[in-house]
């Protein structure tokens, strides 16, 4: 797809791009994944937003454990890794590291990298439930977020300015929306792979580029679609889906099956709501990042989620749900214990459950499976 | 003053006879499956050499993991403490002692004074041992004496990302249907463990001068990687696997003389 | 007629009550599964590993199994059963217990995870089986899970401890909790209340806090006296809780009496015993109460003549150190630490908390008692623990620490390395990082772990001596 490689290119010099910015006295302002960080704060004040959200590589998370010992999440082990080591650039550039603390595993990485370098780390709580106390909560940690992002930039975060970044970000998510329900389609017009690469792009990408990216996308898909495979049709969720961690993708699509949607609390852009620009606009922010949002798996009772998880599987007609997370995640791995169950009584649908600590040593275990299940949900 | 020092670990064992500060002569066995016979055995060995026996000790020591089976022995001090004051006895100005032995291995900060400051093991896993080596080594028909200097032959070592020794084991397999060099997968598994130590040592902090003790000491493949990951020059004692024996022989003596002073 | 647990109830403080009890107890060890062969096993057991010479740990012994047995028979006592968890916040637990008892209402409150730790692991060294059930029922090995909650998923897996009618307090500051709850309500139907906190104090930031942290906690504590109300009938009220802090003050008075007598050299008794009296508080709202505070002072009084008399568990001058927490279910571990020579004098649970402002600026039980959290610090700021360390190795004379963290309490273990060196930078006190499970000694036994505390006490037993010269 001709867009994809437009932004493959844009993403390979970015870093180039965000050291002239810095040079010309742009900020720059890293966040973990989650969906829980409002871009919108950043670009207001002229700063860029790069989400930190590399993986799939057991390196780093070897490095870690100078920092901290091994029961802690693999992808949160892989940025105290990091962070820590300099292996990745986009730490090095960050003036400031944003870290919506949703679970232990992220205050992991908030903590030992506070604890062990210079990076500025700025920490705000999400809660675990949607009560009016936990959405003031929320909005008051994005409103000192805002306060420090004014300090650091030296700009203000006027109305105006957030409206409209506001306005750019609920473009992307849009589009992203759009080329996603397209998947609804038999056979879906883009494959699981192109689409998570879009979705990781805008973690990176400058925000104009990428609403181009997936303007023409949408077009381009909308014109003549390039159908991904006809084979059985998957709902991957998980914990996280990093930026480099594409084995699984890969290994399902080699077997035959075709994602067409997917649900993870760390690494896919949450686009199925839009901010509404009206009245107070910190609160639109935070109902729409907090509020509006389906929750992660963390979250006290974690039913919405699983409730989403039924009704995607159900519109996307789907063929099987395969549920790949990383070790130690606990919320994740007890609720996949009785997940399956839930899934079987409401859809009769069959789940595959996976787990990586990012080793090269998983793959075959990991290829066997995903084979296997392909096969047996192959209709 | 006649004294010993006697260190059973898992898979071998240790004994030393010192007269003052005089090294009479030294053993090492197999520890096999009776940790007290080998004890016994490796003692009486080393006595036979320095023309002793048994009644001529004043007094012993026993370290390792089976310190405590030592029937015969008057205290028991872990290996710990045994391989910091073997180490600063013949080398006063170690600064950190890095012991890998046949089934753990450690990493030893040492004070101005050869005393233990800090230190960290791993006892858990084998991918950090001698056992690791060994079992890498037969799965390419190399002897385990031989592993290390083949594998400074190479000259582009493999990339081992396994963490586990089973599946290393896999991954090796692999890589020699692939062709490579007995030599570079050799290096890439010295590589592979010398990355894991140093990484267990940096919390206790790697301070010249350091130095290398235990049976895998004797593997010049493995000082060189571990001089290449933590960047500093490493020195091995002439008789590195005696070490905590040694150790345990000298504080013996340090004994002796405090029970001495006492009355 | 001779009971086959005479003998063991006999060596844990019980006397003639054996007799009138019976039906309660026997019932009970049926529910248990616990015969002739399992109360031989418990005596050798106790008398190996607890002080039973004194009468004090005798007692404590007794109100521990006394609870064990209101925690299995209080359903079929027509009891409602109220069950909260690790980590809890003081308080509420007792709060609501002494509302019902006043509206004459029939609760039984406890925290029934550690209650079966310090009585099928400390007195019947039997809680394998339990842990067994946890890791078969969604809770399986091999993921550093919590294995607190295995306990409890496999004391209800086993029908050992009562389905309850209310979970309180699920999960807080940590996110297994509620998980774990969640899946035992897919299973049983019982209701939870999720106690949410918000954990980002950042580092370095505590003892300050937030003002809005306590406006959402406390909002989160009083929904939970709310659906208390609810569900249960009983209206926890500002008098209710005056009451509770009452009542319980006798209690850890005299808990705070023995935590001092430990400071003296020699030790007079081990921390093993400490963390029994501590830990009842802690677990119980009954028997802690009725029981407890004359077990304790009991315990104070003979403690006292130990010191006078210079008799003590550990040799004089041994090296005086500080560590995180006894395990909940197997003593043999402080005893390993303890014949390493090491005054294990002061855990870190043990220390009291620095006090919440008074008087207080809010009004609402919740929000007072958020700011209690605020100020105690522990889960919901990281650095807290840090600084609770460092503070106490300067106010305890302590010679060493040892960090014994939780591998599979996450609060805890990405901490690991972080505490060890805080403390060495802070104090210039020797510090070790020691990887523990306090309530599952299975795969962290006392074997496992002696080579390190032995040498982590030949370095300090170095240190002092070169210190002396």
């Amino acid at each position: 797809m001709k867009a994809l490689d437009k932004l493959s290119s844009h993403l390979r010099t970015r870093l180039v791009d965000l050291r002239r910015a810095k040079e010309q006295g742009r900020k720059i302002v890293g966040y973990t994944p989650g969906g829980y960080l409002p871009e919108e704060l950043v670009l207001a004040c002229g700063a860029i937003p790069i989400c930190l959200i590399r993986g799939g590589d057991h390196a780093p998370v070897e490095l870690s454990g100078a920092y901290i010992c091994r029961w802690i999440d693999t992808f949160c082990r892989a940025q105290i890794g990091y962070g820590v080591s300099g292996d990745d650039p986009y730490y090095g550039i960050v003036d400031l590291f944003a870290i919506p603390i949703t679970d232990n595993h992220i205050r992991a990485i908030s903590d030992v990298l506070d604890y062990n370098t210079n990076i500025e780390i700025f920490p705000f709580g999400v809660p675990h439930m949607k009560e009016k106390v936990a959405f003031d909560y929320y909005l008051h940690g994005i409103t000192r977020l805002k306060a420090r992002l004014e300090e650091l930039t030296g700009v203000e975060i006027t109305n105006s300015k957030l409206r409209e970044a506001i306005s750019l970000c609920n473009r992307e998510r849009e589009l992203l929306k759009e080329i996603s329900l397209m998947r609804q389609s038999q056979p879906a017009p883009i494959s699981g792979k192109d689409f998570v690469a879009l979705n990781h792009g805008s973690f990176l990408a400058d925000k104009r580029i990428m609403v181009e990216t997936l303007e023409s996308v949408y077009n381009e898909l909308k014109e003549q679609s390039t159908p991904a495979s006809e084979g059985p049709r998957v709902l991957l969720t998980g914990s996280t889906l990093a930026i480099g961690d594409y084995r699984v993708i890969e290994m399902v699509e080699a077997a035959g099956g075709a994602i067409v949607i997917e649900e993870f609390a760390e690494g896919i852009r949450p686009y199925w709501e839009k901010v509404k620009a009206d009245g107070d606009l910190m609160a639109a922010l935070a109902d729409c990042y907090f509020t509006r949002r389906v929750p992660p798996g963390w979250f006290r009772p974690g039913k919405e989620r699983r409730d989403f998880l039924i009704k995607l599987a159900k519109d996307f007609n789907i063929a099987g749900v395969i549920w790949y997370q990383l070790m130690y995640r606990e919320s994740y791995k007890t609720e996949s214990y009785y997940f399956p169950g839930l899934l079987k009584r409401e859809t009769g649908l069959p789940m595959l459950t996976l787990e990586s600590d990012y080793d090269q040593a998983e793959t075959e275990q990991l290829r066997t499976r995903i084979e296997t299940f392909i096969e047996t949900i192959r209709r | 003053m006649i004294v010993a020092g006697v260190d059973i670990g898992a898979a071998t064992a240790k004994a030393v006879i010192l007269d003052g500060d005089e090294l009479l002569a030294f053993s090492i066995i197999p520890t096999g499956f009776s940790v007290a016979r080998a004890a016994e055995a490796v003692t009486e060995d080393a006595l036979a050499k320095s023309r002793l026996s048994m009644g001529n000790v004043e007094y012993i020591i026993s370290t390792g993991y089976g310190r405590r089976a030592v029937r015969f022995s008057n205290k028991v001090l872990t290996e710990i403490i045994c391989h910091a004051a073997g180490v600063s006895s013949v080398l006063p100005q170690a600064g950190t002692v890095i012991d890998i032995g046949g089934q753990d291995s450690k990493v030893i900060g040492l004070d101005g004074n050869g005393k233990v400051r800090d230190f960290v093991m791993n006892d858990k896993c084998a991918a950090g041992t001698g056992r690791f080596l060994e079992v890498m080594a037969g799965v390419l028909g190399v002897a385990i004496s031989e592993a290390g200097a083949l594998s400074l032959l190479s000259r582009e070592p493999c990339s081992i990302s396994s963490t586990c020794t089973v599946f290393a084991e896999s991954e090796m397999v692999s890589l020699r249907a692939e062709g490579k060099s007995r030599e570079d997968i050799l290096a890439g598994i010295h590589k592979a463990m010398a990355h894991r130590i140093a990484i267990m040592g940096q919390s206790v902090g790697f301070r010249r001068e350091v130095v290398f003790t235990g049976g895998v000491a004797k593997n010049v493949g493995m000082k060189k990687a571990l001089e290449d990951e933590i960047g500093l020059e490493i020195l091995v004692p002439e008789e590195p696997q005696i070490m905590g024996a040694l150790g345990a022989a000298i504080l013996a003596k340090a004994e002796l003389v405090k029970m001495h002073q006492a009355s | 007629m001779a009971n086959y647990y005479d003998a063991l109830l006999k060596l844990c403080g019980f006397e003639d009550e054996i007799k009138r009890e019976k039906p309660r107890i026997d019932k009970a060890f049926r529910k248990l599964e616990l015969g002739p062969e399992d109360m031989k096993r418990a005596e050798r057991w106790v008398s190996e590993n607890h002080d039973v010479e004194l009468l004090g740990v005798r007692k404590l012994l007794r109100a521990w199994l006394l609870e064990l047995f209101d925690l299995v028979l209080a359903k079929e006592e027509g009891k409602k059963v109220v069950y909260y968890g690790y980590p809890s916040i003081q308080g509420p637990g007792m709060a609501i217990k002494a509302a019902s008892e006043e509206a004459s209402k029939e609760v039984y409150v406890a925290c029934p995870d550690t209650i079966l730790c310090h009585t099928l692991g400390q007195i019947f060294n039997k809680l394998a089986p339990v842990l067994e059930a946890g890791e078969q029922n969604g809770l399986p090995p091999g993921h550093g899970l919590c294995s607190l909650q295995q306990i409890r998923n496999g004391g209800l897996a086993k029908g050992i401890i009562p389905v309850p009618d209310l979970v309180t307090s699920s999960s807080y500051y940590c996110d297994m909790g509620s998980k774990a709850d969640e899946l035992l309500h897919d299973r049983y139907g019982h209701r939870a209340i999720y106690v949410d906190g918000s954990m980002d104090s950042r580092w370095g930031e505590y003892p300050d806090y937030l003002p809005q942290r306590v406006d959402y906690l406390g909002a989160q504590l009083n929904k939970l006296f709310d659906t208390v109300n609810e569900v249960l009938g009983v209206e926890v009220t500002q008098e209710a809780w005056n009451r509770a802090i009452s009542v319980s003050r006798q209690f850890f008075h005299a808990i705070g009496q023995l935590t001092r007598l430990m400071t003296a050299d020699p030790m007079p008794i081990s921390a093993v015993e400490v963390s029994l009296a501590l830990q009842l508080g802690g677990a119980s709202t009954g028997r802690a109460m009725t029981e407890g505070p004359e077990a304790v002072s009991i315990l104070c009084g003979e403690v006292e003549k130990r010191v006078e008399a210079g008799i003590g568990v550990v040799e004089k001058g041994a090296p005086r150190v500080l560590n995180f927490s006894a395990s909940f279910s197997d003593p043999s571990i402080m005893h390993m630490m303890e014949n390493t020579g090491l005054a294990m004098s002061a855990t870190l649970l043990s220390v009291p908390p620095p006090k919440a402002p008074y008087p207080t600026t809010y009004t609402t039980l919740g929000e007072i008692r958020a700011e209690g959290e605020m100020t105690i610090g522990m889960y919901h700021s990281s650095f807290s623990i840090a600084k609770r360390f460092e503070d106490a190795v300067k106010t305890l004379n302590i010679d060493g620490v040892i960090w014994s963290y939780l591998y599979n309490c996450r609060p805890s273990a990405l901490l690991s390395h972080v505490v060890k060196k805080w403390v060495e930078e802070t104090t210039g006190v020797p510090a070790i990082s020691l990887e523990m499970d306090i309530y599952d000694s299975r795969n962290y036994s006392a074997a496992a772990l002696r080579t390190r505390v032995e040498a982590f006490a030949e370095m300090l037993r170095a240190r002092k001596a070169t210190a002396k010269a």
